[in-house]
């Protein structure tokens, strides 16, 4: 089976079974497109430890059928156990994780990692564990005007 | 080191973290000073991959203490501000699977993530998963803005083409039923509609304050006074926020919606009028005068009337110059005011397929192909326009049927099936299968006969002889709440994003809103 060369950020080389990596639409385009079999492809952005997440989820979904062209309604963490299980990761990587799945176009990882992250969210109560959870500091941005109107909207919508 | 992580990157910005490094180092003493910086400096002169072994050693080095120190300090440090840090696009992507509630904790967190949670991209999508149909997700689904709103203009040209006039002939059997010729409308210019743009969050949670006081319910009543007798029709238009009332004492009335003043009393029928209808350019009534009148849409002057029926008109409906009339003696018209001419829907005679009794009312369904119209003889017939014959009857009431409302498209498990309500004064409401005829079921609970009925995708309301407002939840066939207003029996009903309006035998017009319930 031909395979593919990458070369990550930190260049460590890897050489993939085609099919697996095909399921990034970045490297199947580059290689299908550009005819390139040998020379490795550098992955400026992607880092080895990155990388060997991507692969792991490859690896999970190698025998998956295509995706349906429109995106079925799911519920926020109406996920696989393998994926919730591969996504258990610390916030920077999982940022890496999904940065990696945008840059090499992987649908299905680009969306478990968006629903994971929501998934966080969607577990805090209210703003305060929101900051806490993803460490951002306190400002002091608000007017009172804004306060008011932000009240009047909030108890529009959440009753 | 050229390559700078986002991690960075964002403390470039800032900056702070930098500075109090350097603050606290200030405080060491020389030395120790020079030690410290040179550790700093060669480590972030090392490229990645050699930063790893440099750390290494710093961990092979530290004691029990110092990596607890680290292992502390790593849990904050690798918690990560997505929002900021992810390009925009999977920012929309992340907060795409988020619900309300998640969504207004977003925009509160800082600014930033205020722009991302308050963003149209996301909101529009809150507004379609939900307004006007329950969510997959949540169960629970939101009234449609506006209802009534028209928004197509009407046609520009009105002007006959004297050829095509001549087309209909006036050789049909009875004095009833024959073609009749009438001077084709003239074009009166339309009232411009202000249309206005909010974001789509607030839209949202103007639309949730309505749903919430829908369930409880909660409204505000205005009472709008000035007929002297029962109210028959009601039209309204939620953007210009002009209601128009037809009475049995002979007139029609103009409200401003908003203030609850009369804007305008039509006066001109010389019999009860029982049918109102308007648009940016014309207002329409009919009435047991045996007339059609146009009225213009700003003087509330009668510009024209229509005759041709010979029996009291009851109900009228129109679609762009498409007007459909239903009358006494069973005889429904179709005219055409562009052209000028009419004709009447007679059917099968032999067959016995036509009203026999008053046409209570009628309906042009969307397309202009098919009328439906309900009539004192218990049935509600659905008509092809063209061929002017009918399609299908509703039989199943046993009392005159009042009215009808088709039901929106919508949620559940009989989504697909298109469905029409009737109300009769058999006391009950019936709920149809459009397509084939066939009743799916009855509503029990009124005590006397049912008047008037209107439906959205998310409820019924009827208005009763036993002088209450019932609302109805559509998929359940319950009613979820009764008012009794004790006005008399309540003769006509409308139903609005926002609001109820009823009508009643006292002649008074209740508006019920449920935005502004104060």
């Amino acid at each position: 089976m031909a395979s593919v060369k990458l070369t990550t950020s930190d260049d460590k080389e890897y050489t993939l079974d085609r099919e697996l990596i095909f399921q990034s639409n970045l490297i199947k385009n580059m290689v299908t497109d550009l005819d390139v079999f040998d020379a490795p492809i550098p992955l400026p952005n992607v880092t080895s430890s990155t990388l060997d997440i991507v692969i792991k989820y490859l690896k999970i979904h190698k025998d998956d059928p295509p995706p349906p062209d429109k995106p079925i309604e799911k519920a926020v963490d109406d996920m696989i156990d393998e994926d919730k299980e591969l996504m258990k990761l610390e916030f920077n990587i999982m940022a890496d994780v999904i940065l990696a799945a945008n840059y090499l176009d992987i649908p299905g990882l680009l969306d478990i990692g968006c629903r994971t992250v929501a998934w966080h969210i969607k577990q805090c109560k209210d703003y305060h564990e929101i900051r806490e959870k993803f460490n951002i500091p306190k400002e002091l941005w608000r007017s009172e005007e804004e306060i008011a109107e932000m009240k009047k909207e909030l108890n529009g919508i959440l009753g | 080191m050229n390559h700078k992580c986002y991690r960075h990157q964002k403390q470039d910005q800032e900056n702070n973290k930098e500075l109090t490094l350097k603050n606290q180092l200030a405080r060491e003493s020389k030395d120790d000073q020079i030690l410290i910086s040179a550790i700093w400096d060669n480590y972030s002169k090392l490229s990645w991959s050699k930063r790893s072994l440099a750390l290494n050693g710093i961990l092979h080095y530290s004691c029990f203490p110092q990596l607890s120190y680290l292992s502390d300090s790593l849990i904050e440090l690798t918690k990560v501000d997505f929002i900021t840090i992810l390009p925009s696009e999977i920012c929309y992507k992340i907060l795409n699977y988020l619900d309300a509630t998640s969504l207004c904790h977003v925009s509160q967190v800082c600014k930033s993530w205020k722009e991302m949670g308050d963003s149209d991209v996301i909101w529009k999508r809150m507004c379609s998963q939900h307004i006007d149909k329950k969510c997959s997700k949540c169960g629970w689904g939101l009234p449609l803005m506006s209802t009534m709103k028209r928004k197509e203009i009407p046609c520009e040209s009105s002007m006959p083409d004297p050829k095509r006039q001549k087309t209909c002939s006036p050789s049909k059997p009875s004095e009833s039923t024959k073609c009749i010729q009438i001077e084709p409308l003239q074009h009166i210019p339309p009232v411009p509609v202000k249309i206005e743009t909010k974001p789509w969050k607030q839209i949202y949670a103007e639309r949730s304050v309505v749903a919430r006081n829908w369930r409880k319910p909660k409204c505000s009543t205005r009472k709008l006074l000035g007929h002297v007798d029962g109210v028959m029709g009601l039209y309204f238009d939620q953007a210009r926020g002009l209601l128009i009332s037809a009475s049995f004492d002979h007139t029609l009335r103009a409200w401003d919606i908003n203030t609850g003043i009369c804007v305008g009393i039509l006066k001109g029928h010389t019999k009860c009028v029982r049918g109102v209808q308007f648009d940016e350019s014309k207002i329409i009534s009919c009435s047991m005068d045996k007339t059609i009148r146009i009225w213009h849409p700003k003087t509330f002057e009668c510009v024209r009337t229509i005759e041709g029926h010979t029996a009291g008109v009851v109900s009228i409906h129109y679609i762009d110059k498409i007007l459909a009339s239903g009358a006494k003696d069973g005889i429904i018209r179709v005219w055409d005011l562009a052209k000028g001419c009419s004709f009447s829907l007679v059917g099968q005679v032999l067959l016995n397929y036509r009203h026999q009794d008053w046409v209570n009312k009628v309906k042009i369904l969307p397309g202009k192909k098919e009328l439906l119209s309900c009539s004192d003889d218990n049935n509600m017939i659905l008509w092809d326009i063209d061929s002017k014959t009918p399609i299908r009857t509703f039989s199943g009431h046993v009392g005159p049927v009042q009215t009808f409302a088709l039901m929106q498209p919508q949620h559940g498990l009989n989504a697909h099936i298109r469905r029409v309500v009737t109300g009769s004064l058999d006391n009950t409401i019936k709920i149809w299968d459009f397509h084939t005829g066939k009743l799916i079921s009855t509503l029990f609970g009124h005590t006397e006969g049912v008047w008037g009925i209107d439906a959205d995708a998310i409820r019924i309301v009827s208005g009763s002889q036993d002088q209450t407002v019932k609302i109805w939840d559509i998929e359940t066939g319950q009613c979820t709440y009764t008012f009794t207003p004790k006005n008399g029996s309540v003769t006509s009903i409308l139903l609005s994003d926002t609001k109820l309006i009823t009508g009643d035998e006292s002649g008074a017009v209740i508006v019920r809103d449920f935005l502004h319930t104060q």
